[in-house]
């Protein structure tokens, strides 16, 4: 039933290029409608109330308003211009400011387009100006934007947690470790690619000791901004939305000194906020509603057991959905593709004896790969959007060093599942 | 101010936006209304070891308005995600053919989803449900607030139908797919970031 | 019959639910009954709307715990109060003399009929602070779900916070609370144990009963012969187990916690246990008298009100 109609079905919806929200939804009304004897469909407002009020979730649109409103106010800008003082001395120079900002601003947002499309904004210039291989700069703009739902806060992951019931803290505090290691891999291939073939990097820039102090008070806000939102969360002061919101207040009052706020500034925030909110809440509204036809049908519960009966070991299974995930990222847009396969997914990995916060990361990672690889990835789109010169080919050849990095780091991650878990053990 | 690039091809569609915008702005403070009333519970909390109680269930209310309210904006702002790796390739012709079947399948999931809401909300109207929570708050006010958004939703979805349909039948491709196509790049980073490209 | 039964991962789905709807029942009624089970947060429910999806005709059985769905129907919230049922056996006790009351409530709200009532395990409190009794909890943060636990920790001077379930090990390790309620044995299951010092056994969360009734429609369809065969079976192969069970869970639940006794669940954690004492017994039922009831009574209609203490309060020696 699910192989022979619900997964066409699913297919020919999405190439269709129908509203990923409305096929999920549609699927799940028709499946409820064909294969229950009862009118299972009627479930949908009350799902959806539930879904709507859920208090986890309300840390989605707030985390997205805390985006919006450090973008409006430049910081992306002037983190990038103060890190790229501290770095160009590396061999690389821009880039690794083009990864640091991705991480560090991944470190205060969710939104992995705002990111990348404000760093290419103010770095693809200053790349031309230098002289660098302009398609393993752009690829480095694209590789890092993705950090930012591997590094808490992340979006990401509370759709994960909310639909694998699966503790935020432990996920934010399990993709910390990785994601630095993933920061500096990604830093240390540039340094050695770089050494190797010096013709790709750009020339060198040099900065005062002065210049360099100077800067430093640019990156103190998104430190800021980091240390009250997981601060508090991990000191016992808040829960995952209380940090959200008090990330926001934060946010504010440092606008406000930095002299960047204005009511149409935090309009504009809204609007964005609300946009993003709509589209995300919309997909997990079908999804949640899905769920739930195909668990009152029966059908999760057969899947599981298909899976249990194929009788493979749980490494294999393990790699098999590793591989499922890179060939599906190709294609699939990376939110969907978390909220069709996790209900799935999920049930069958946890059942086989692995934790949940670690298969969380290491979904995450794959997501991050989704995100960069041919044809369908939204920091490829984004980067090639905004640089307008050169091909999506050459952007690809670009980034894909990076997707072996993260292959690498999955692996890593299999071999030392600790990585992502020793954090969290250690808190307790 | 982020500036917008919407260019509506008849008047409805233009106050639709509008009045869509109005109520993405109003959802978007009393979202802010919620962030205040949460960090005010927090410092209280860590402070005084007192709690303003409901904090977390007024702002659970103030997501479920903020999502059914802003559906509608998203709409007009082509932000509901659509996988465009066959559209992208198709002619104007197929491409139009394609938005107005997306159209079609929104109809098909919200205009259940908006009558079942409504069932949502007239039950607990019709039994007084109050919250399981010390506010005790009747819960056909959230409730019918929700579902209304949901309603305006609805409606806009057939504005912009009507308007593509309109366009489509005077053969006018490009400007059907203004208002109903899938975002491109361009325009996704422009909604996202307020960055210009041409 | 489409069954949705409690939570999935407690012991009353897995070890009673289960094999009652797909052995027992049918083997009792020669195959005339069979159900398809499902719990209800298998299916992405929290839990306070499987009555409400019931009488909208999703399917014919539902379970769940009274306490989740009196929005839709406050007279429920007389089956558990705070701090009513000190011990199991006056949890039962409590439960038979409500028994008529809760099937007339079920009728009426939501078109259904009153199957049977089971317990959890009793709901206690896990502190990860000092405390001796109730007036201890003055002033403390203590996680609480649903308004009458509310009222009661009010009444106490405790201030209630909401969070959800998976948070609160985080939450009682980094004192965002102090306190927090939750079955004996699924708070060891939960490590609640590692992350908390004190265990107060009193069940001043009361016993999270899970009602379980069937649509009147469905009912109504069954003979006289298959009412009577499920209720009788209803009553021998899922209640009267149940409640033995929960006696011996609630002390292994202790057990496992503090340390002292047998623990086969796991390795035991070592949290001090309170001594329940006399006055705060009547401390508890005097809160309940004097701060709770009256509460309810003004949410309530009258008749409910006064059948409580006609039924319960008779019981547990309440009267207005
Ligand atoms: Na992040
Ligand atoms: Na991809």
């Amino acid at each position: 039933m699910f192989l022979n109609v619900a997964l066409p079905a699913l297919l020919v919806l999405l190439i269709l290029s129908v509203p990923v929200a409305a096929t999920l939804a549609s699927l799940g009304l028709l499946l409820g409608w064909q294969f229950s004897p009862f009118p299972i469909y009627r479930a949908i407002g009350e799902v959806s109330w539930g879904t709507s009020t859920d208090f986890l979730l309300v840390a989605i649109p707030i985390f997205v308003l805390l985006g919006e409103i450090l973008l409006r106010a430049g910081l992306a800008e002037r983190t990038y211009n103060a890190l790229n003082k501290w770095l160009s001395w590396l061999p690389g120079g821009l880039m690794h400011a083009n990864v640091m900002t991705s991480a560090m601003f991944a470190a205060t947002s969710g939104s992995s387009v705002a990111t990348a499309a404000t760093i290419s904004t103010v770095a693809i210039p200053q790349a031309r100006k230098n002289n660098y291989n302009e398609d393993f700069f752009a690829g480095s703009i694209a590789a890092g934007g993705t950090l930012g739902i591997l590094i808490p806060p992340s979006i990401n992951m509370i759709v994960y947690g909310f639909l694998t019931n699966t503790s935020i803290p432990k996920l934010f505090l399990a993709g910390i470790v990785p994601g630095i290691i993933l920061t500096l891999f990604f830093m240390m291939f540039i340094a050695l690619l770089c050494t190797i073939k010096p013709s790709i990097a750009g020339g060198k820039q040099s900065f005062t000791w002065n210049e360099k102090l100077a800067s430093l008070k640019d990156i103190i806000p998104v430190f800021v901004i980091f240390a009250v939102v997981i601060g508090s969360i991990y000191s016992g002061l808040a829960t995952p939305t209380e940090s959200a919101a008090l990330g926001v207040i934060t946010a504010v009052v440092l606008t406000m000194l930095y002299r960047k706020f204005s009511f149409s500034m935090l309009v504009g925030a809204i609007e964005g906020t609300m946009r993003t909110t709509a589209m995300i809440m919309l997909i997990l509204l079908a999804a949640y509603f899905l769920n739930f036809v195909l668990s009152a049908i029966g059908l999760t519960a057969k899947l599981t057991a298909f899976v249990n009966g194929l009788g493979m070991t749980p490494l294999m299974t393990l790699l098999t959905i590793v591989c499922m995930y890179v060939v599906l990222g190709f294609f699939i847009e990376t939110l969907s593709l978390m909220v069709i396969t996790i209900p799935i997914v999920a049930p069958v990995v946890v059942g086989m004896g692995y934790d949940p916060v670690w298969f969380g990361v290491l979904l995450i990672i794959l997501i991050e790969m989704a995100l960069i690889t041919p044809p369908v990835g939204l920091n490829l789109y984004v980067v090639q959007g905004i640089r307008k010169t050169g091909s999506m080919a050459g952007l690809t050849i670009g980034s894909f060093p990076y997707v072996i990095m993260m292959v690498v780091m999955v692996i890593v991650l299999i071999l030392f599942p600790d990585l992502a878990l020793v954090l969290a053990k250690y808190v307790n | 101010m982020q500036h917008n690039s919407y260019e509506a091809p008849n008047a409805v569609l233009r106050i639709t936006e509008k009045i869509s915008k109005m109520c993405v702005i109003v959802s978007g403070f009393i979202l802010l209304f919620a962030v205040g009333l949460i960090g005010v519970e927090v410092v209280l909390r860590k402070a005084f070891s007192i709690s303003i109680g409901g904090a977390d269930e007024l702002s659970s209310y103030a997501l479920a308005i903020c999502i059914s309210w802003s559906l509608g904006y998203a709409l007009i702002h082509k932000g509901h995600i659509r996988i465009d790796l066959l559209y992208s390739k198709l002619s104007d012709k197929l491409k139009s053919a394609l938005d107005v079947l997306s159209l079609l399948s929104m109809l098909a999931f919200v205009a259940p989803l908006t009558y079942f809401a409504y069932e949502v909300f007239h039950v607990s109207f019709l039994r007084n449900s109050t919250a399981n929570t010390p506010l005790q708050t009747p819960m056909w006010i959230p409730q019918g607030i929700w579902f209304s958004g949901f309603l305006a939703f609805l409606v806009t979805i057939l504005i912009v139908l009507v308007s593509s349909l309109i366009l489509i039948f005077k053969k006018d491709y490009q400007g059907a797919r203004n208002i109903a196509g899938a975002s491109s790049v361009e325009e996704e980073i422009e909604e996202e970031t307020g960055i210009r490209i041409k | 019959l489409k069954v949705v039964g409690s939570w999935s991962f407690l012991s009353l789905y897995k070890n009673f639910e289960v094999p009652f709807w797909t052995e027992k029942l049918p083997a009792a009624t020669d195959g005339k009954i069979s159900a398809n089970l499902t719990s209800f947060n298998e299916m992405g429910m929290k839990g306070g709307e499987v009555f409400r999806l019931m009488s909208m005709k999703l399917f014919d059985v539902g379970s769940t715990v009274a306490n989740y769905a009196v929005s839709d129907s406050t007279a429920l919230e007389g089956l558990d109060l705070p701090g009513i049922a000190p011990d199991i056996d006056t949890a039962r006790k409590v439960v038979n003399a409500y028994r008529p009351v809760l099937d007339d409530i079920m009728n009426e709200s939501f078109n259904a009929k009153l199957i049977g009532i089971a317990p959890y395990p009793a709901q206690v409190l896990f502190c990860n602070t000092e405390i001796s009794g109730l007036s201890d909890l003055k002033g403390k943060k203590v996680r609480a779900s649903g308004r009458t636990l509310a009222e009661f920790l009010d009444a106490t001077g405790a201030t209630g916070v909401t969070l959800a379930f998976s948070e609160v090990p985080q939450s009682l390790q980094r004192g965002v609370v102090d306190c927090a309620v939750t079955g004996s044995l699924s708070g060891f299951s939960a490590g609640w144990g590692e992350v908390s010092t004190h265990l107060y056994p009193l069940p001043i969360g009361g016993w999270a009963f899970v009602v379980t009734a069937m649509s009147l429609d469905t009912w109504k369809s069954l003979d006289k012969n298959t009412q009577d065969l499920l209720m009788t079976n209803f009553a021998k192969h899922l209640e009267d187990p149940v409640w033995d069970a929960v006696a011996t869970e609630t002390q292994q639940g202790i057990n496992c916690l503090t340390g002292t006794g047998e623990c086969p669940q796991g390795d035991p954690v070592k949290m001090k246990l309170v001594k329940v004492s006399k006055e705060d017994i009547s401390v508890a039922s005097n809160i309940l008298n004097k701060v709770v009831l009256p509460k309810w009574s003004e949410r309530v209609d009258k008749k409910w009100i006064d059948r409580w203490y006609e039924t319960v309060g008779k019981t547990v020696g309440i009267s207005k």
